[in-house]
């Protein structure tokens, strides 16, 4: 019964050489789908790739869909598995803020590190960004302490919050995904290609 | 002929579909053996927690945000995330060597310059390095990972970063396209 | 879209219906005949009438003592502290809710220590832990401290320690008068409402 290492069925001794394997199947995954380069990320912004789009969303779907069979066979203990905490503002505001250097930068801290696995320079001025960001906020923190604190809602799921069966709530991301993969590839048939 | 073949091949992408299905097994598989997600801002996070606690090691224990990742017994760099961002390094770097797409350069949109291209995305690192702590966590660890177990802060986070990204990748545009 | 997705296309479509119409989830977590046999033979469910006062006494506060008689019993004569849940009660949401919280050891009592042993199988086969059976029961309690002989002359040391602590602890209970039980027991146990655990950290 699943979680294995919390459940001690694989000691966890092992966790951190498991985290590297896991990584590596991780980037290696992300860079072979295009994910290093920062022009080809930007591409589901401006309609020219969408890859960005249909990986993350396949892979939404496929792990939820996934898990969830997994959980309903008994294989794995869902109760067990660590939820995203809810902090509701920090979500949105972070997240807004997250945009914003996406929209900059092009990658994500992720594709970043793919990206500077393969030599981009500009991928390296990112991550070096990353850092910078992330000292700064240690001098902001005490200011928005209560801002990262506040509106805390709990490890909850959303079919939780929206108050519905959290399969209809697949069923309706996986319409969702499919809804935006067609409309996905009628747009990239019509914008003007770009090359990179 | 060797050359074309070359060239070929470093364009030579997966199949996004089977790419995000390829994804969606290593998160389910990252699930059932750990009982967590992956996530990358974390590492970097720990890389800084350590570089201040080793450089300024009054500030780090009295900065209230620092003090919360430091703790006697344990090393903050020995942490899953690190060793799981090693191995994204790694992972990505034998997929750049399998496809011939090692090569250092500054990859830019060819109406700026790669100086400009520089800068922009530190800023653009920086923005996100201090917005992922903010939210806790960035799109592979609140976004990807709390969308597969259906956390409600993931999704948010998600469409937080997704939206902002649309808006403020138009009023940039000059930056890309 | 090219015609080489309508098979993966359909194949999640009917993943995620399939889901959505299962039938509820079984439950998973009940014991096996032999695993519950390897539990009722081992003797570890049973906690002495001794290290209950005890526990009593020092104010313990992960003991949680619960009578499995009926109601009437328990309000003739109970042991401090206890909570009533009669054994027909015992699978209803409220009772399971209480025996459910986390940090709490559960001692069940009855008359004998028939009664609460069988209380005892019961929820071991819905898989809780932190069960006990205090052996003998009320008749092992008066036996133990309120009818207890004193030791032989050549009896030991360590029996004689043991008569004094069984005298301690009968001159401390008969403290309360006997036919007023505490029935503010109910207060003794806050249900805690279910928190998410997760056994596993995460973040990012």
């Amino acid at each position: 019964m699943g979680p294995l290492i919390p459940n001690d069925i694989i000691p966890a001794d092992w966790n951190n050489a498991i985290a590297l394997l896991l990584g590596m199947a991780f980037g290696f995954v992300l860079e072979a789908s295009g994910f290093s380069s920062s022009r080809r990320i930007m591409g589901t912004f401006f309609g020219y790739d969408f890859v960005v789009l249909r990986v993350f969303f396949t892979a939404a779907v496929t792990s939820m869909i996934g898990i969830l069979y997994l959980d309903y066979f008994g294989w794995v203990d869902f109760g067990q598995l660590y939820i995203h905490p809810t902090y509701l503002m920090s979500a949105i505001i972070g997240g807004v803020i997250m945009g914003f250097g996406f929209a900059l930068g092009g990658y994500c801290p992720g594709t970043s590190y793919c990206a500077v696995a393969i030599g981009k320079l500009d991928a390296l001025a990112y991550s070096i960004g990353l850092f910078i960001g992330i000292y700064l906020f240690t001098f902001a923190y005490p200011l928005l302490e209560g801002l990262y604190n506040g509106s805390f809602m709990g490890y909850v799921t959303a079919p939780e919050v929206m108050g519905i069966n959290q399969y209809l709530f697949v069923f309706f991301v996986v319409i969702a995904a499919l809804g935006m993969f067609f409309v996905a590839t009628i747009v990239q048939r019509k914008v003007k290609k770009v090359e990179y | 002929m060797m050359e074309n073949n070359r060239k070929d091949r470093s364009q030579n992408y997966l199949n996004p579909y089977f790419g995000g299905v390829l994804l969606g097994i290593v998160l389910i598989l990252t699930f059932y053996i750990t009982g967590r997600g992956l996530g990358a801002s974390g590492a970097a996070k720990s890389t800084v927690v350590t570089t201040i606690q080793s450089v300024a090691p009054e500030y780090a224990k009295k900065s209230h945000y620092v003090s919360q990742f430091i703790s006697d017994d344990n090393h903050p760099m020995n942490n899953w995330l690190v060793f799981e961002v090693l191995g994204v390094f790694a992972g990505a770097f034998l997929s750049g060597t399998l496809y011939g797409r090692l090569k250092p350069r500054v990859e830019h949109s060819p109406k700026i310059t790669s100086k400009k291209r520089l800068v922009v995305a530190l800023l653009g690192g920086l923005l996100f390095g201090f917005g992922s702590q903010v939210a806790r966590g960035c799109t592979s660890g609140a976004a990807l990972s709390g969308m597969a177990v259906l956390s409600f802060g993931g999704i948010i986070t998600m469409m937080g970063i997704f939206g902002s990204a649309y808006l403020f990748s138009w009023i940039f545009k000059r930056l890309w396209i | 879209m090219s015609r080489k997705y309508i098979i993966p296309v359909a194949l999640l479509l009917i993943l995620s219906i399939v889901l959505v119409l299962l039938p509820r989830k079984q439950d998973h977590s009940q014991m096996s005949p032999e695993e519950l046999l390897r539990q009722i033979n081992s003797t570890s469910r049973f906690v002495s009438t001794d290290e209950v006062a005890d526990r009593l006494i020092r104010k313990d506060p992960s003991l949680a003592l619960i009578d499995v008689r009926n109601d009437k019993l328990f309000s003739e004569y109970s042991l401090p502290g206890s909570l009533n849940i009669p054994v027909d009660n015992i699978l209803a949401d409220e009772s399971q809710e209480i025996l459910s919280q986390e940090g709490l050891e559960f001692v069940f009592y009855s008359t004998d220590d028939i009664l609460a042993d069988q209380t005892w199988i019961i929820l071991k086969r819905k898989g809780l832990k932190n069960i006990y059976v205090l052996k003998g029961g009320l008749n092992e309690w008066f036996r133990t401290f309120f009818t207890n002989p004193p030791p032989a002359e050549t009896a030991d040391s360590e029996e004689f320690a043991l008569y004094q602590f069984r005298m301690g602890v009968r001159q401390y209970f008969t403290g309360t008068p006997a036919d007023s039980p505490e029935k503010s027991s109910a207060e003794k146990i806050i249900i805690t409402p279910k928190k998410k655990k997760s056994a596993a950290e995460g973040g990012c």
